[in-house]
């Protein structure tokens, strides 16, 4: 491999092996990423566990997260009450901290399930949802993959769920109640104010290439994107990009090839990278973080493309023969209801699904210009078909690889 | 005898008599019940045949028009054959919802290309190539339905052939074809519950003009034998003409049984009166030897009415044996003998000698024993009081003859008395009818009924029956029996 990808992976345990045949170019990165990640798990063990919520019971994980006890409950009766298999076992590609308050709040609104919390990336959670044996423990599989977990249901790895709540979801937020979107947000891009050369900011895709062909050297190394070989949502973000507008796409990815484009496997490490200012630009980043750090960090601008925004979902599924179905319907009818979704939306965590009627609408900037969903439907199953998929991404690799070869020359 | 008819049946009978009995309206009612039940039947079958076929031929159209789009981008790429799937062709089978989706690209040069490797590809119909063909086979766990194709690469660097298999599961399809064949039934339903009702009301409707009449008849008074004026439909016009027809008759009867009850006592006061006379003549007469004749006299009187009373007793009886009893075959030649051995003595007495003249073994007849005998004692007793009408000096013989003609049996009986005039001839057998003979009537004893009760009796055999003269006076009586044509000889 030529290029340094960056990868941070949390799973130690994650095993990617096995299903990765068909997949000739993942098989190389996947044994690159179990190497790193088993060599960041030496030094970070404490990354490696799955993050443990529960109310009142102090158990050995580290990150075990301790409700009080509710008033006239003590804490060793909850303690006795308590059975190991109320573990709600969730993988998600959702960092901890935008989903923290919500596994809060859940636990303490049910004080008899300990909640189990594992961040993952997206292929590495659809590969092990395909390998049942190395996937025994999850009841809860959410992901902004919505290609990945709409396939996962379409060759029947999902289980069917239905409850009020779901039944509320308007019908392009679920799929054969099998699949349910929690959250709609936009695709943006993130630029650092102080860095970015030129007069004016750019507000869509055009006059983004038009300020990079200004201030070609500016540019040079200081763009980044999602590397779609190792990221299940960059992938799909970047084939709805090139299913959206194919020219366009060509030209962007023309223009990152030729100054150096880095790729990523997450969207934070691109933030910070823009926020120190090695990166003047980041593109198709997903709008919940941006908006959270956007917020807190003056130096970063978020930017909502005017040509078109693309607006990704993001899923939830019971896989296949999950442990804990019960408490995972519980937690999903939770995130789903006016409660979670109200908790998303003033806390700042996510874009709600259902719009939530609260001051908080300007906290997250919503797109000025048309919006283009990706809709959560059979149509996804395009976009990862076997010959589709390994020509993209090798047309992918190519336009940044071949502009990079040319330049050594 | 009549009267006991009009009287009413105890209402219990009545009740339990009308809960046995079988209901038209039920019987009409179920008989359609069933039969709109079948019909309704075969209609929900055919709507549910024909949704399904409706349903996959809607649906069909969209796997058809997706792997023809996945078929038109098969192409070659670099020497190699390869497929870029447009995004269109699943975005049409994505407006089956809920369906799944899974394919298979195979092609002759490379084997498995792109899709689910352990999708079952194999096609369910000849092939055919370039044609679509659609089938069902289960997959995945879901029946789905499979659309698929095969062709020759016809780009000009390519040789062999490309397959392309495109299945989706039928949830659309049965939801389609559920909505369809619920839609169908309620209207079937509802078209066969409106065909009952229909029925029901139909059956109210047609049996109306029933109870109309019914009623009519309820409410006359008694007596009422007058024929049914109103105004009925069609189908029921023959019953109310039948109705009409039976109380004509029953009219008929009635008038006939009251004519005869007046002429009886009419025939029974005459001699009832004379008897007084002679009875009231006898008390005042002083003489023994006066009154003793006197007293003779009301003896005879007597014996004369007992005669008319037994006559009137045997006709009423005759009449009931008519119409109730069933005929048989009857040797003829026995009641005659019979009569003529129970005539002889009294006739002989009169001064009458009876002579029967027969030549045959047996002349069988269908019949009935009882009234014939009673027809040859009224034809006997006629001939002999006839015969006596006559001068005392001639010799009074009556004949009783049987002969065999063809297929018939003539009986006649030969008096050798006063005659009948011709005008009479034709009169004789009407009831209480009393020839003027050529001489005097009202010397002879008689009712008037015999000779019509002969005829009644004669007809109800069918047979013919005549009155002639006797050379050279006298009457002669032919009656002819129709034979019974069996395994016996005719004659």
């Amino acid at each position: 491999m030529a290029r340094q990808t960056v990868i941070r992976n949390k799973d130690a345990q994650s095993n990617l092996i096995k299903h990765t045949k068909r997949y000739m170019e993942l098989i190389l990165l996947s044994v690159f990423g179990f190497l790193v990640s088993g060599i960041l798990a030496l030094f970070q063990p404490l990354h490696a566990a799955p993050v443990y919520f529960s109310n009142g019971i102090n158990e050995e994980e580290p990150y075990a997260f301790h409700e009080p006890p509710t008033s006239g409950r003590s804490g060793i009766e909850t303690a006795l009450e308590v059975s190991p298999e109320r573990t709600l076992h969730i993988q998600s590609t959702l960092d901890i901290e935008s989903f923290e308050p919500l596994l809060k709040e859940f636990v303490k609104r049910n004080p008899d399930v300990k909640v189990a919390y594992e961040d993952i990336n997206t292929l590495e959670l659809y590969q092990n949802l395909l390998d049942e044996k190395a996937n025994s423990n999850a009841s809860l599989i959410i992901s902004s993959a919505m290609d990945l977990q709409l396939k996962l249901v379409n060759d029947g790895y999902a289980e069917r769920y239905s409850s009020f709540e779901t039944d509320k979801l308007p019908s392009y937020a679920k799929w054969r109640n099998q699949i349910f979107a929690f959250s709609k947000e936009p695709v943006v891009m993130v630029i650092n104010r102080a860095h970015y050369p030129g007069a004016t900011f750019p507000d869509d895709r055009e006059s983004l290439l038009a300020s990079i062909r200004l201030n070609d050297t500016a540019f040079k190394g200081k763009i980044g994107t999602y590397d779609i070989r190792t990221s299940g949502v960059g992938y799909l973000l970047a084939s709805q990009d090139a299913r959206q507008a194919d020219t366009m796409w060509g030209r962007l990815i023309e223009a990152f090839g030729s100054h150096d484009v880095k790729s990523y496997c997450c969207t934070g490490d691109m933030i910070d990278d823009v926020a120190e200012g090695s990166l003047i630009v980041a593109y198709n980043l997903l709008g919940s973080y941006a908006a959270q750090r956007v917020e807190k960090d003056p130096r970063l601008m978020m930017v909502l493309p005017k040509d078109y925004t693309l607006m990704l979902m993001r899923t939830a599924l019971i896989p296949k023969g999950a442990k804990n179905y019960e408490d995972a319907g519980r937690f999903l009818d939770f995130i789903l209801s006016k409660d979670g979704q109200e908790i998303m939306s003033l806390k700042k965590l996510l874009y709600p699904i259902s719009s939530v009627k609260t001051d908080s609408q300007k906290v997250f900037a919503m797109p000025l210009g048309p919006t283009r969903v990706i809709e959560l439907d059979q149509q996804l199953l395009v976009g990862r078909d076997l010959i589709k998929q390994q020509r993209f991404i090798e047309g992918w690799r190519s336009a940044l690889e071949i502009k990079k070869e040319s330049k050594n020359e | 005898m009549w009267r006991k008819l009009l009287q009413p049946q105890r209402p219990l009978d009545d009740n339990l008599e009308l809960q046995r009995a079988p209901s038209l309206r039920v019987r009409f009612i179920l008989t359609g019940m069933l039969v709109i039940g079948v019909i309704t039947g075969i209609a929900v079958k055919l709507v549910f045949d024909y949704s399904q076929k409706l349903a996959d031929l809607s649906y069909d159209r969209l796997l058809k028009s997706a792997i023809l789009q996945m078929d038109e981008n098969v192409g070659m790429l670099r020497g190699d054959v390869t497929i870029e799937i447009p995004w269109s062709a699943f975005s049409t089978l994505a407006q089956a919802n809920e369906d799944r989706i899974f394919y298979k690209v195979e092609s002759s040069s490379k084997g498995f290309m792109t899709g689910y490797p352990d999708l079952n590809s194999a096609p369910e119909f000849p092939i055919e190539l370039g044609q679509v063909q659609f089938f069902n086979r289960e997959y995945a766990g879901e029946m789905t339905r499979f659309a698929w194709m095969k062709r020759y690469l016809t780009e000009p660097d390519a040789s062999g052939t490309v397959t392309i298999a495109l299945a989706q599961t039928r949830i659309s399809r049965e939801e389609m074809s559920a909505a369809i064949t619920q839609r169908a039934v309620q209207v079937v339903l509802v078209i066969a519950l409106v065909a009952i009702a229909l029925i029901v009301f139909g059956s109210q409707l047609v049996l109306r003009p029933l109870h109309r009449i019914e009623r009519n008849l309820e409410e006359r008074l008694a007596g009422d034998l007058t024929p049914i004026s109103m105004r009925t439909p069609k189908e029921t016009h023959h019953l109310k003409v039948a109705i009409n027809h039976f109380m004509e008759r029953l009219k008929t009867n009635l008038e006939q049984l009251e004519n005869y009850t007046a002429d009886a006592a009419h025939q029974l006061r005459t001699p009832i009166a004379s008897l007084k006379a002679l009875a009231e003549n006898a008390r005042d007469i002083r003489s023994p030897s006066e009154q003793h004749d006197a007293l003779n006299n009301i003896i005879h009187q007597c014996e004369s009415l007992s005669e008319t009373v037994n006559l009137l007793l045997n006709q009423a009886v005759v009449s009931h044996r008519l119409q109730t009893h069933q005929m048989g075959i009857v040797n003829l030649l026995e009641p005659i003998s019979q009569s003529c051995r129970a005539q002889a003595v009294s006739a002989l007495r009169k001064g009458v000698h009876l002579s029967f003249e027969n030549e045959l073994e047996s002349a069988l007849i269908i019949g009935d024993e009882f009234t014939l005998h009673q027809l040859m004692q009224n034809l006997i007793e006629n001939a002999v009081r006839y015969s006596t009408l006559v001068q005392p000096d001639e010799r009074l013989e009556v004949i009783i003859r049987v002969e065999s003609l063809l297929g018939t049996y003539r009986v006649s009986v030969i008096d050798h008395g006063v005659g009948i005039a011709d005008e009479d001839k034709e009169k004789v057998f009407e009831r209480f009818y009393r020839g003027n003979t050529k001489n005097q009537s009202y010397q002879i004893t008689g009712t008037g009924v015999g000779l019509a009760m002969v005829k009644d009796i004669a007809d109800h055999h069918h047979a013919n029956i005549t009155v002639n003269d006797t050379v050279p006076n006298g009457t002669t009586v032919c009656i002819e029996f129709p034979a019974y044509l069996g395994n016996y000889e005719v004659g």
